[in-house]
């Protein structure tokens, strides 16, 4: 395998860490969010 | 209940606020780093159109409209510290339809830049060797990127700082590196490799609009008029020196890029800055190039990431756009759903595969945004005069800096006729049927109270109002 193959498959696993990043703090975010607001609409 | 009512609006306010940051060269960063990379592609193509001397005089009267608008747009901005740039400045000049419009033309502008620049970088990339797949590191450029912005604004254009200092640097190794300065040791031929004007005066307005691209986006500057720490100062300066910087370095890649490379070959390149750095034979030089290329494009696309959630955010905030995007992250204090929202449209588009149409229609966008700046400029004068309102930086000469950008953009957008008459077309009947959808359908849910509140709040009544 060559040292390029080797650098392709590197930026797609870094590809796939950062898209994990993001999409797992909006989905705390946005969970923060909505439970804030049913919260509030409760009192 | 007017008391609460205040409160309430003070909070909305307070709540809305990003974080106040951005210094002169933060300012400097987000101008020059969208721009730079117009040093190292796409200029060349003006010597197709006008030849040697009509891609250089085309790069000189583009200067002049970028001086232009820079001198407006600062004069503008310095007075509406809002985030939205030249959106924020229609808002409160000409009203939300052009409001709309301008800053649907100020995303799209950003946005397809965006997408250039990551598939150059993956072509860049690809000259390495040819097991080097573009698409991965397109990808992971966008959302590296994409990511930095998204945790904080100062983070992003510090690094925008380094990255476009080193590509500026990279430009004056290899200006140096030609020894111009030795009329026995340089290597510079420009006699022998320009070909004049072979297509007459004609061919300079062919060429304006490929002039553009050592300058476009500049502008984008305002956009972040709200995260300075002082914007009468930041702005201005941040804005004219980065002018200044584009103007110097637009001359010297002209300079050295004529010099080095024959017009014919110069005017096909894909990278005329690194062809003209093969053309030295000096290893050194390359391989500073092909960093200085790939970091050009980086910082841009992260300008044009800044300055198109910027303008999303706005105008989702004074609901022109569904107002689920004027949403702030709570830790980073960044629009963080206009930044995501943003990263599939350029990718998107980056992978139409039509390169020279996304870029046409960008330019398209930023030229219909400059004649409607222009008119923004004269109610603007009119509706404060000079002494009715405290101003960061006044603009000389007016109206003479507002003429001159109306007659070049009109001249510019007449240029761009000959060979893209459909792009024009095209774009002028999709930003009429946005209008038409935004009169007939958006403008029912228009909360104009909350749509003037900072405005209210902070401009003094115009003239005659």
């Amino acid at each position: 395998m060559g040292f390029w193959k080797i650098m392709n498959a590197v930026a797609w696993g870094l590809c796939a860490l950062i898209a994990f990043q993001l999409i797992a703090d909006v989905v705390r975010v946005e969970t923060a969010r909505i439970r804030e607001s049913k919260e509030q609409g409760r009192q | 209940m007017e008391k609460t009512d205040l409160t309430h609006v003070q909070e909305k306010s307070k709540a809305s606020a990003l974080h106040k940051t951005l210094g002169p060269l933060h300012i400097w960063a987000l101008g020059v780093g969208v721009v730079l990379v117009g040093q190292f592609m796409g200029w060349n193509l003006g010597i197709v159109k006008g030849g040697s001397l009509g891609a250089l005089i085309a790069c000189w009267v583009m200067g002049i409209l970028y001086i232009c608008i820079v001198m407006i747009t600062t004069e503008m901005g310095s007075v509406i510290p809002e985030s939205g740039g030249q959106y924020a400045m229609a808002k409160y000049l000409l009203g939300p339809l052009a409001a709309f419009n301008v800053g649907l033309m100020l995303v799209f502008e950003y946005v397809m830049l965006e997408a250039a620049d990551a598939l150059v970088v993956g072509e860049v990339l690809k000259t390495l060797s040819p097991d080097v797949q573009a698409l991965p590191y397109v990808l992971l450029s966008l959302l590296a990127l994409t990511w930095l912005n998204y945790r904080g604004t100062h983070a992003t254009l510090t690094l925008n700082i380094v990255l476009t200092g080193i590509a500026f640097i990279t430009i004056c190794v290899l200006l140096f590196s030609t020894r111009f300065y030795s009329a026995e040791a340089s290597l510079l031929r420009i006699h022998e490799m320009t070909n004049g004007l072979p297509y007459g005066w004609m061919g300079i307005l062919g060429a304006f609009q490929f002039g553009c691209w050592f300058y476009l986006g500049i502008e984008g500057t305002v956009l972040a008029a709200e995260e300075c720490r002082s914007t009468h100062r930041a702005l201005p300066v941040g804005a004219v020196v980065g002018l200044v910087t584009l103007i110097i370095g637009a001359t010297a890649t002209w300079f050295v890029c004529s010099g080095l490379l024959p017009a014919g070959k110069l005017a096909g390149s894909v990278y005329p800055l690194f062809d003209a750095a093969m053309a030295t034979h000096m290893p050194l030089v390359i391989h500073l190039l092909f960093i200085g290329t790939i970091l050009a494009c980086l910082a841009s696309a992260n300008g044009c990431i800044a300055d198109a959630s910027r303008a999303w955010y706005a105008m989702a905030r004074d609901t022109l756009i569904p107002d689920l995007f004027a949403v702030l992250h709570p830790k980073y204090n960044t629009p963080y759903r206009a930044i995501l929202f943003l990263l599939p449209i350029a990718i998107a588009f980056g992978f139409t595969g039509m390169l020279d149409q996304v870029v046409t229609f960008s330019i398209l966008s930023a030229l219909l945004v400059y004649l409607l700046t222009g008119i923004m400029m004269f109610k603007f004068r009119k509706m404060y005069p000079m002494g009715s309102i405290k101003r960061g930086y006044t603009a000389p000469l007016h109206p003479l800096p507002t003429l001159l950008l109306l007659v070049l953009t009109t001249a510019t957008l007449a240029g761009m006729y000959f060979g893209y008459w459909i792009n024009i077309a095209s774009g002028c009947a999709f930003y009429f049927l946005a209008s038409v959808w935004f009169v007939i359908h958006r403008s029912r849910y228009l909360d104009l109270s909350s749509y003037m509140d900072t405005g209210a709040s902070m401009l003094p009544r115009p003239k005659g109002y």
